[in-house]
């Protein structure tokens, strides 16, 4: 079942076109893995299917319903984001901003209840952070705040999930234990979308890769299928080469 | 600190500072007369100072204490930065040249409290509509357009200065530097505080998003457009209630609602309600202050918030850093 769909999609920045009749569907236990080179709209792209920004041309549509009709708080509901990066200009500590990933399900003057902070407490514990708690952001290192952002989406919840470079930052374990996290949602039947730089990431973690090239053309189809060697350097503009043992195969420079 | 500790801290500060502002003054009142007159047993001419001078500037210098914090709180989550203040977008420099201009003509002190209000209504609609332009609005375009504004607003306020004659003079400073000696009109200024407050506290959880960058609150789920619009009237009407009352008293809006943040962190739900008790009493204390200190020489209330806000917050940043 698709939850997330574009249809004839057309992005442009400024009077640069950056993809152009673009058609997209995303459905539970998918992982898309979105790459291009720089600037050729990845992030626009995501931000766009999240409704932050207005799609020039086409159409959005979330579980059938065209997403221009949905309040904020229902697409929260459904549908989660990872920013690229986060800024906090104002002290917080790690347990309240985990818990600010309840928001689009509570009432206007509704608290969080037991069970959001329980939910919280095991989206903490899971990217290891419980024992920072009730220290200040602005004390995290980066890749500390970047599994605070993760974890804030694990308290979220949403059946469709979002995101934007999702193992910047993170040392070799957390990037480990992000990627198990993905295989794990995908088995709970979740759609999951992620820009990535890293071409065997999207080989080996995602089922289909969208193929960006910045000036409106693009390619979907299955990552095993569409990723050659050819393919990438054409895209990043740079020679790339293949190995293999047995049937694994990655690339590298 | 614990939650309701801080809370009951802070309303008993209230009550403490109000029972000091109607106890205090040039003409002495001792306290057991002072209880019989509250409870309305004993009219006379301690009953007039009472009910008619100190009681209403008290509660006056606590609306609009209360006013400004609250407005200050919300106006550094609109523009995103923790340093922005009530004042920043040029509400107070519109108000200020209203009521510069009223007191030129010869109006009365409920003239210029209204050419106050007119002044901060208008550079409130200027803002927004050059803010507004073709684009979309953001913080960036918000704030460089209030703070040019601003600036306008001080070239017109140094030219009326120094075109002023001079018997006007003082009235003129006193009003700029803020000054709570006239403040009668302590039941609108309750009244919008009130307003202000239910309407910021029905958003509270939202508030605590945005500071979080418009991206991040709207991804999870807060309509970031509306609750902007909500942000920049709800802060312009407090600014503009406590200006047109008390002229543009500084400090109190920038720091009571750090200082909080300091305290309380940045639950806005628990920071909004708080910053207006101590922003009150702050106020009502400073203007207590104000009039006894070197009395009968009124100071302007403005130069003994700086003066009580500057080390309470100098210390407070000190500590904070240990954090």
């Amino acid at each position: 079942m698709s939850r997330l769909a574009a249809l004839e999609l057309g992005l442009s920045v400024g009077t640069r076109q950056l993809c152009d009749g673009l058609c997209l569907t995303l459905a539970a236990g998918e992982c898309w893995g979105i790459l291009g080179p720089n600037g050729s709209g990845k992030t626009t792209l995501l931000h766009t299917l999240a409704g932050l920004r207005p799609a020039q041309q086409g159409e959005l549509w979330l579980d059938a319903i065209p997403l221009k009709q949905l309040k904020r708080q229902q697409i929260a509901r459904q549908l989660g984001l990872l920013l690229q990066d986060n800024h906090d200009p104002f002290p917080a500590t790690v347990r309240e901003t985990a818990l600010s990933g309840r928001h689009p399900y509570l009432q206007r003057w509704q608290g969080e209840t037991a069970a959001d902070h329980h939910l919280a407490e095991a989206a903490l514990r899971q990217m290891e952070l419980e024992g920072l708690a009730e220290r200040m952001i602005q004390t995290l290192s980066g890749g500390e705040r970047r599994r605070l952002a993760i974890a804030t989406l694990l308290t979220q919840d949403p059946a469709i999930l979002l995101l934007d470079e999702p193992l910047n930052h993170l040392d070799l374990r957390h990037q480990q234990l992000l990627l198990l996290q993905i295989t794990q949602w995908r088995r709970r039947q979740k759609a999951v979308a992620m820009v990535l730089h890293e071409p065997n990431h999207a080989l080996h973690y995602c089922n289909r890769v969208l193929l960006l090239y910045g000036d409106g053309r693009w390619e979907a189809g299955e990552s095993e299928r569409l990723l050659t060697p050819q393919r990438l350097s054409e895209l990043y503009q740079c020679s790339i080469l293949e190995s293999r043992s047995g049937t694994r195969r990655w690339f590298h420079f | 600190m614990r939650t309701p500790a801080l809370f009951l801290l802070l309303v008993l500060l209230v009550l403490g500072a109000l029972a000091l502002a109607v106890a205090v003054g040039s003409v002495h009142i001792p306290p057991a007369e002072l209880w019989q007159i509250l409870r309305g047993q004993q009219p006379g001419l301690h009953a007039d100072i009472l009910f008619e001078l100190r009681l209403p500037r008290a509660l006056a210098a606590f609306a609009v204490g209360g006013m400004l914090a609250l407005a200050g709180a919300q106006m550094q989550v609109l523009l995103g930065n923790p340093l922005a203040d009530p004042y920043i977008l040029g509400i107070s420099g519109g108000a200020a040249v209203g009521a510069l201009l009223a007191m030129l003509s010869g109006a009365a002190l409920l003239g210029v409290n209204l050419a106050a209000l007119l002044g901060a209504l208008a550079s409130m609609l200027l803002v927004f509509a050059l803010a507004q332009g073709r684009g979309a609005w953001n913080p960036t375009r918000l704030l460089l357009t209030g703070v040019v504004v601003a600036a306008g607003w001080g070239a017109l306020i140094s030219f009326l200065l120094v075109t002023a004659p001079q018997h006007n003079l003082p009235g003129m400073l006193f009003w700029l530097m803020g000054d709570l000696s006239h403040a009668r009109h302590w039941l609108p200024g309750l009244a919008i505080l009130l307003l202000g407050l239910l309407l910021a506290q029905a958003q509270a959880r939202s508030l605590n998003l945005l500071a979080r960058g418009e991206l991040q609150a709207a991804a999870l789920g807060v309509a970031v457009a509306p609750l902007r619009l909500q942000l920049y009237l709800s802060t312009s009407l407090l600014t503009a209630g406590a200006v047109s009352i008390a002229g543009s008293i500084g400090f109190v809006g920038l720091i009571v609602p750090h200082l909080l943040r300091l305290l309380v962190g940045s639950d806005h739900r628990l920071l909004l309600p708080s910053s207006v008790l101590a922003g009150g009493a702050l106020l009502t204390l400073a203007d207590t202050l104000a009039r006894t200190l070197f009395a009968p020489q009124q100071l302007p209330v403005g130069v003994l918030t700086a003066m009580i806000g500057v080390p309470v917050f100098l210390y407070l940043l000190q500590r904070g850093q240990g954090r």
